[in-house]
């Protein structure tokens, strides 16, 4: 092959380095042979010398010069191209030739965008041209220039292996945005995560809900302020806000941070109105008092006297929240503290030491677990688990006294009449009574002294992980449907390790597996090139009840 | 001199007579990381770079193979530069334009023959038409033998002089210059043209890493062909020959002599070799430098 003569290595290589092709060369490149040599096929046991294993080895030898000393040929008018804009580590796309823009690509303020994996990888499969200061990039520099920042090139490799596969790869947005409950009812695969940015930092929004750290005093300076109506109901409190009504009444959504009392008529009211908000802030789990916001909802009088003064007086309030904590036993949160109460409530001689942590995560009915979902009947028998139709009081008894009789005569144990009896006249009793010898599942429960837990809802209890992993990219299988826009739930997700970096710990596996849960994850682990892909998975033990 | 590039920690070739010189002549593998040029959607068969283990790149550099260059050096920008490239860019395409043209002449020269032996054919049945319609009082028959009176054509019918230039004329009115059909090409390796000096390598750094490279390199110098054994649980995969045609022996696990092993590494090793039928091999340096190998084999008791 003819190489054009632009480089000459004075001092070690006596052969040219390859260097553009010449128009000749180019044409050649239409008419490639595309096939590749195939994995596979049987291989020798050990080299013995012959002609035939010397002749097949030499055949992929001179394949393999020839594949590789190919370049990527493309007319003009096939290709697209795009700028490198280093400040801000992205891509602009100029001319937009070609399907890619369908399922990679970002648009901002008008203009596209490439992620740089994206844009190295369209580089490398032929789509696109990178110029860099009106100077187009060959592969190599793309690699040092675009690469290796916020993109680490193992993140690269992984990203290239899958999208060469054909599945489209988005990069993983945290979805801290939405709460637990949003999450729970998939209400974050419908809001496009751009949508939900906008909308909480746009202006309107940040007045219905100031920051939490905001002082009573300071709420004169907050701007112009949404105020509530002359209402009661918390319906009418959204419609008056929305209509953009502005009052110059003293109400003012006030930070319950200081020892102020509430009156108690209004409590109600400012509770519903709060879960309202509830549903659109993002949830702080971890905060041991609450929050408390609230409307001033004495408004009558207030509107009445002091129609200019945006402070409330702390008289106002009857309750002191500071040391009334009410937990929070929703199902919106795993894990809800119970403060320890002030000891003057407590009855004499009574103490408590720490923090109860309580789990009201126990009944997730809602959660979509795949081919994991268990129905309603099967939670129910998995907590009362010996119950069979016609012992459950439930359905047998016809009116409350048969009810109550019914589940006394269960709880008692009647031990007269067995030969075992001694067994239970000591410290040590057996485990299993003969009265619960009912059948297999009654036994196996009493048996089953180490409980299968599930980690997702022990994983409060666990240790912090010692070190944070980011989930890298969301995966989709290949579709003509897909939206960029509104790409839905992903089929996988994917997080990337070296092969050299430490195991991950429980910790770690568990809390990525809840953040990306029910979606599977996928570790991606690259060693020098080769990219293995593990996932971890909880199974259950199986115990069969009925033997 | 075959040049290595370092790259955000990684080694990387980037030219293909050394990728493949350092396969043929230097036994050194490496792994292919980037999309092939011929058919980019696929990972069976991937293209340059070709990305280098740390003990590689160790032994080429102390061997005096290769020499480690910095792969972040930007491209050289400017004025001249934009202005060289996209001369030589209209260069190339003028020179595909006449590449094109001289191609469809030729083209037409070749099929010479079948142009004119067409226009006989149609001249023919253009002939045979006309004498059909002036004489359609005559018989069929004296019609069939008529065709047959005409002279017959001993000679090849061809394209006479004026008729081959008439072509040519047209070819060259309808041969246009769409710039839009120019080929262009996308460098994988880029075009330097000023020399680059060679930077330190700092490797091997702890003890780990030194035992890997001391391993690696005796087992280099005793002729075989090494790459990474993270897919097997080890350190490198060991062949007897070129991992084209050969399977691996061996998985060597580099263990430190002064560390401990449990029993169960022992198990977890026998066990893995025997499933994928290769031989583990336990490697560890002793005191005086020289490698030690311990191999694993599972067997029952007779």
């Amino acid at each position: 092959m003819e190489n054009d003569d632009r480089v000459e290595e004075e001092d070690y290589s006596p052969r040219v380095k390859a260097a553009r092709l010449s128009a000749q060369e180019l044409l050649a490149h239409r008419n490639l042979d595309r096939t590749v040599p195939p994995r596979g096929g049987t291989k020798d046991y050990a080299p013995d010398g012959s002609q035939e294993q010397e002749e097949k080895l030499q055949g992929m030898y001179s394949l393999y010069r020839r594949m590789l000393a190919e370049e990527r040929v493309n007319k003009i008018g096939n290709l697209s191209t795009a700028i490198w804009l280093e400040d801000v580590g992205l891509a602009e796309v100029t001319v937009d030739k070609g399907k890619f823009w369908h399922h990679i690509g970002h648009t901002n303020e008008g203009k596209k965008y490439l992620y740089p994996e994206e844009a190295v990888f369209l580089m490398e499969t032929n789509a696109i041209e990178v110029y860099w200061n009106n100077v187009p990039l060959a592969v190599q520099q793309a690699y040092a220039m675009m690469l290796g920042n916020k993109v680490s090139m193992e993140q690269y490799q992984v990203y290239a292996h899958l999208s060469r596969l054909g599945y489209i790869l988005m990069r993983h947005q945290s979805r801290e945005h939405f709460s637990w409950y949003e999450r729970q009812i998939q209400l974050d695969e419908y809001i496009p995560l751009k949508e939900r940015i906008k909308e909480r930092s746009s202006a309107q929004v940040r007045d219905w809900f100031p920051p939490n750290q905001q002082e009573v005093q300071d709420s004169p300076s907050s701007g112009k302020l949404q105020k509530p109506g002359e209402v009661h109901t918390c319906g009418d409190n959204i419609a008056s806000q929305e209509s953009g009504k502005v009052k110059s009444a003293s109400h003012s959504p006030v930070e319950h941070s200081t020892s102020n009392q509430m009156p108690r008529d209004s409590f109600l009211e400012t509770q519903t109105s709060r879960n309202m908000k509830k549903g659109r802030n993002e949830q702080s789990v971890e905060d041991e008092q609450m929050e408390i916001q609230y409307e001033d909802s004495s408004k009558d009088k207030t509107e009445n006297k002091e129609k200019n003064s945006l402070v409330l007086t702390p008289q106002e309030y009857k309750w002191d929240f500071t040391n009334i904590n009410i937990p929070n036993a929703g199902q919106d949160s795993d894990v809800s503290e119970i403060p320890i109460p002030c000891t003057q409530l407590l009855p004499a001689g009574v103490q408590v030491n720490s923090v109860l942590k309580i789990s009201t995560g126990a009944f997730s009915l809602n959660t979509k677990r795949g081919r994991k979902g268990k129905s309603n009947s099967e939670q129910l028998s998995k907590i009362v688990p010996n119950l069979k139709a016609e012992d459950d009081p439930r359905k047998v008894a016809r009116n409350w006294d048969e009810y109550k009789k019914l589940c006394g005569v269960r709880r008692t144990v009647d031990m007269s009449d067995t030969p075992v009896a001694h067994l239970w006249e000591g410290d040590v009793t057996p485990l299993v009574r003969p009265s619960d010898a009912t059948d297999m599942g009654a036994i196996l429960s009493k048996l089953q002294v180490i409980q299968n837990i599930s980690l997702e809802k022990e994983c409060s209890s666990l240790p912090k992980p010692d070190r944070t992993l980011d989930i890298a990219y969301d995966v989709y299988l290949p579709d003509s449907r897909f939206k960029k826009s509104k790409p839905g739930r992903p089929n996988l997700r994917v997080c990337v390790q070296r092969f050299s970096d430490p195991a991950p710990d429980l910790a770690l596996i568990v809390q990525l597996n809840q953040l990306s849960s029910p979606v599977p994850l996928l570790w991606a682990v690259v060693d020098n090139g080769d990219i293995s892909f593990y996932s971890f998975t909880e199974a259950d033990l199986p115990t069969d009840y009925h033997m | 001199m075959i040049d290595l590039y370092l790259c955000h920690g990684h080694v990387y070739v980037w030219n293909a007579t050394d990728a493949c010189d350092l396969r043929e002549h230097h036994r050194i593998v490496g792994t292919f990381v980037g999309a092939l040029p011929r058919l980019p959607r696929q990972n069976v068969r991937l293209g340059r770079p070709l990305q280098l283990m740390p003990e590689e790149t160790t032994v080429l550099l102390n061997k005096g193979i290769a020499r480690l260059l910095d792969g972040n050096v930007p491209p050289r920008t400017g004025e001249d530069v934009s202005q060289a490239i996209t001369e030589h860019r209209q260069q190339s395409f003028r020179e595909q334009a006449e590449m094109c043209k001289s191609d469809r002449k030729r083209k037409l020269h070749e099929m010479a023959s079948v142009i004119a032996k067409g226009r006989a054919a149609k001249r023919k049945k253009l002939a045979q038409k006309a004498m059909e319609e002036s004489s359609s009082s005559v018989s069929s028959s004296d019609v069939s033998s008529s065709t047959w009176d005409q002279p017959a054509d001993e000679e090849e019918p061809s394209l006479s002089v004026e008729e081959m230039r008439e072509l040519e004329a047209k070819l060259e009115e309808t041969t246009g210059y769409n710039e839009q059909a120019f080929l262009v090409q996308i460098l994988t390796e880029q075009v330097t043209e000023e020399t680059q000096e060679a930077i330190p390598w700092n490797y091997p750094n702890t003890d780990k890493e030194a035992l890997r490279c001391n391993v690696f390199r005796d087992l280099w110098e005793k002729g075989y062909f090494l790459t990474s054994g993270g897919k097997f649980g080890g350190d490198f995969l060991v062949y007897p020959g070129d991992p084209f045609r050969y399977h691996s022996f061996y998985i060597a696990v580099c263990q430190q002599r002064t560390e401990k092993m449990e029993a169960l590494d022992i198990v977890r090793l026998g066990r893995l070799g025997s499933n994928v039928k290769k031989t583990v091999l336990l490697c560890s340096e002793s005191e005086t430098g020289e490698i030690n190998y311990t191999s694993l084999q599972w067997t029952g008791m007779n």
